[in-house]
């Protein structure tokens, strides 16, 4: 997949992937950096990301302890797929690598978003 | 022009109506030069651009009795404000896994 068709970021964390893992995967936790949620850390486990104006219907899709959390990111027609990975780095930090794509048919959308901006810049 | 995001998702679901906004990317065409071009009829074609037409993907211009289509990205209003919006989203967030990392006990 290329950058047209997924979101990515990547960050190097002083935290050791242990410590990381916690914090993606524990509910208080990730309440307090990314919204109200039900979550469990069990794959196939169904819940809701919550704050004002947003609301996600997640599936856990993945759960690689201390290597990677696949979830599916659904907002209505909108579906998603978000993927953390954590690679250990040199001075036991972590790198952490966050994927935001598409399933199918927003993957086709992203495909024809690329499109639509060439023909613009074409234009 | 429709902006929900089901009825823009619907019709890009269809490869002939994928390849014919792709043909379309490259300039305007009549509906018979696009039925000319491709392996379905020409009501097939009409009807798949009438469904990019109410996803607000293409336009149409007639002239006479030939109908002319021609992109218009407007109809991708709604996966640009999603892009734009976690393109924005995330970096945030992550900010703040950076805090509460740096506030839990080791």
């Amino acid at each position: 997949m290329n950058d047209e068709q997924t979101l990515s970021f990547e960050c190097q964390l002083d935290e050791p992937p242990a410590q990381v893992w916690r914090a993606l995967t524990e509910p208080a936790l990730l309440a307090q950096w990314l919204m109200d949620n039900d979550f469990a850390a069990r794959e196939g486990h169904r819940c809701t990301f919550r704050e004002p104006g947003t609301e996600v219907d997640c599936e856990v899709l993945t759960v690689e302890r201390e290597r990677e959390l696949r979830l599916r990111w659904r907002e209505g027609a909108l579906d998603s797929v978000v993927t953390f990975t954590l690679t250990p780095a040199i001075g036991g930090g972590t790198f952490l690598r966050l994927e935001h794509g598409g399933v199918e048919r927003l993957r086709q959308g992203m495909t024809f978003l690329a499109c639509a901006r060439s023909y613009r810049c074409a234009a | 022009m429709s902006t929900e995001p089901d009825a823009l998702f619907r019709a890009l679901a269809d490869p002939t109506r994928r390849a014919l906004f792709e043909r379309l990317v490259a300039g305007e065409h009549s509906v018979s030069a696009l039925a000319a071009s491709f392996p379905v009829s020409q009501p097939a074609i009409s009807q798949h651009l009438a469904t990019l037409r109410e996803a607000g993907l293409v336009s149409v211009r007639k002239d006479g009795r030939n109908a002319f289509y021609r992109v218009d990205p407007k109809g991708l209003t709604p996966l640009v404000n999603w892009v734009d919006r976690y393109r924005s989203f995330w970096p945030a967030k992550l900010d703040k896994l950076k805090t509460v990392l740096r506030g839990m006990e080791p």
